[in-house]
């Protein structure tokens, strides 16, 4: 990473931390702020399952719910530390996906879609049944995380420690991404059989890589669960639909990024909730839809590569009147 | 000596024999080249050795080991690497990058080290980084080091293919039709490299190949394969003038 990259990072924390404070924002925002953190995370670990893995999954919602109900229960019922019980809930999420990593080697594309969105659509129906785990209908009450006697009871205070997990998260997965296991995974993506050639077991790195997914969505779980006061296995975030959002994030922001994930993130969180000051209710999701369709037709690649090509685009314009200048002056 | 025997190997699809009882043998330092019509089943004698298909019957012996058991990702550590007919890389990284996972196999880091970038893994990074970039260098073709595979016109990209079949440090290399889509100049190049891999760095070198020209220029022996069964082995003189060879090839007519 060259030098004008870490100062953009830099100053992307900064912006992410000192902005909150200083907009003093309401609330329900300032919540809704908490939740695209959230949702970029699980946004992150999609993206290595399917931007660097090549592998699909329509069932990250069920992940989520995976995480959130496993530190629900180890801090309400074991009475597990907040920050043990977010380690752990990764943990056991990641076990989950390795499970399901398993058919995985036997399935693809179409097929291995279909198999997650069965695998989230089985998990919130257990989870509606499974009441001693999960309260079931009636819902259960998470607890505010705790750290040194210090109580995270507002947004913005549980906002700092989202921040800090997703700035640690976005290092790991950066390191990961450019060393062995990374190359290994975007290998086994672009050719199976060469990856195999050069020593790659692909069924090792395939349930690798659910594992390593869903240990980010279990933490992004664990967060959500301990955002939220109240919760029930119908949460929106468990869905099918979200599981769907999700992927609309990263394609959005861009396939195989992490700066993409997160962009992506943020705007399918913050989108529906700018258009819904508009006067017609359902305009807002016709607006969201259309948005949509537009960066998917005009940036096809996802935002995070818009930038850059409209750098390219200056420096070529640039390029050119330069070059009109030079034959102007040999004329 | 010997450094790679195949032995009586036998590949059947359904009822069908790609490959018949088919037994040569590679003494090591040789350009040795498997030659024949198509579908003649050489690329499926390369799977087999390279271990992407079981063979019904018969035994692939290297360096005096049996690999006919390993699994197609152990073959690199038994020091076999190899290219492939129809290039496959990995069209979504730099050539760099494509070089440098022909290495995972050889990197000790894990995903723990990896993540928390300790100082093993930073220094087995710069390792691997220096290795790959002497390769390109010795490919010509360092300037291209971060540019994306797929980005790179064909000659390049099976320059590339071979690169990253060199990081490895393989003891024998096999090159399956490295000439096809070449013009005559990429083709000498071509030639030249292979000798320079053998004489250099010592590798024993498979070929697979159509193009007679560099079969016979560079190959020390040939093994002529036609519908799964050799039907002539030897020198290139030899095989040149072999009737049999010619009746397969062109149907009478002379070869190069």
């Amino acid at each position: 990473m060259n030098a004008k990259k870490y100062i953009s990072w830099i100053v992307l924390i900064l912006i992410a931390t000192l902005i909150p404070p200083i907009l003093n924002l309401p609330g329900s925002l300032q919540y809704l702020l908490d939740l695209s953190l959230i949702y970029a995370i699980v946004a992150i670990g999609l993206n290595l399952l399917m931007g660097y893995a090549g592998q699909i999954s329509l069932g990250h919602g069920a992940f989520l719910a995976v995480g959130a109900y496993t530190s629900a229960y180890l801090t309400l019922t074991l009475h597990v530390p907040f920050f043990i019980a977010l380690i752990l809930s990764g943990l056991i999420t990641g076990i989950v996906g390795i499970l399901l990593g398993l058919p995985a080697l036997k399935l693809e594309g179409n097929y291995l879609a279909i198999a997650t969105l069965g695998f989230g659509v089985a998990v919130t129906q257990i989870f509606a049944i499974w009441t001693s785990f999960t309260g079931g209908f009636s819902g259960i009450k998470p607890l505010k995380p705790e750290l040194f006697g210090f109580k995270f009871n507002s947004y913005l205070s549980y906002y700092y420690i989202i921040l800090i997990l997703t700035i640690v998260l976005v290092i790991l997965t950066w390191n990961i991404i450019r060393t062995k296991v990374g190359r290994s995974l975007m290998a086994m993506r672009d050719s199976e059989i060469a990856a195999k050639a050069m020593g790659i077991n692909v069924s090792y790195y395939k349930t690798l890589a659910f594992g390593l997914s869903a240990f980010y969505t279990g933490i992004a779980g664990s967060l959500y669960a301990h955002l939220l006061g109240f919760m029930t296995p119908y949460d929106y975030a468990f869905s099918i639909g979200m599981s769907l959002n999700f992927l609309a994030m990263i394609v959005i922001g861009g396939i195989g990024t992490i700066s993409g994930s997160i962009i992506g993130a943020i705007i399918m969180t913050w989108l529906p909730q700018i258009t819904s000051n508009l006067p017609i209710k359902s305009l807002s999701q016709i607006i969201t839809g259309a948005i949509i369709i537009a960066v998917v037709i005009f940036y096809p690649n996802g935002i995070a590569y818009a930038g850059a090509r409209l750098k390219d685009k200056f420096e070529k314009l640039f390029a050119k009147h330069q070059e009109k200048i030079v034959v102007k002056i040999e004329k | 000596m010997e450094h790679l025997i195949v032995d009586n190997l036998t590949m059947e699809f359904g009822g069908l024999k790609a490959v018949d009882s088919l037994s040569f043998s590679v003494k090591k330092g040789e350009i040795y080249g498997l030659i024949g019509p198509n579908g003649a089943g050489k690329t499926t004698v390369f799977n087999c050795v390279s271990r992407f298909y079981n063979p019904t019957s018969g035994r692939i012996i290297f360096e005096g080991k049996e690999i006919t058991k390993l699994k197609p990702h152990e073959i690199i550590r038994a020091g076999i690497s190899r290219t492939f007919q129809n290039v496959e890389l990995f069209k979504h990284m730099t050539v760099l990058e494509n070089l440098l996972v022909g290495q995972v196999a050889f990197t000790r880091e894990n995903i723990l080290s990896a993540a928390f970038m300790l100082s093993s893994v930073r220094k087995e990074e710069r390792r691997i980084r220096e290795e790959a970039m002497e390769i390109l260098k010795i490919l010509n073709i360092e300037d291209k080091a971060h540019e994306y595979a797929s980005a790179q016109p064909y000659g390049i990209q099976k320059l590339v293919e071979i690169g990253r079949a060199l990081v490895s440090q393989p003891r024998l290399i096999m090159l399956d039709e490295p000439a096809a889509g070449m013009n005559h100049s990429e083709t000498d190049e071509l030639a030249e490299l292979i000798l320079k891999l053998r004489d250099e760095l010592g590798i024993t070198i498979l070929l697979v190949e159509h193009d007679m020209s560099l079969v016979m220029n560079i190959c020390e022996n040939i093994c002529v394969m036609n519908f799964g069964k050799k039907i002539c082995e030897g020198i290139p003189e030899k095989v040149k003038s072999d009737p049999a060879v010619i009746e397969a090839y062109l149907g009478g007519e002379e070869i190069a």
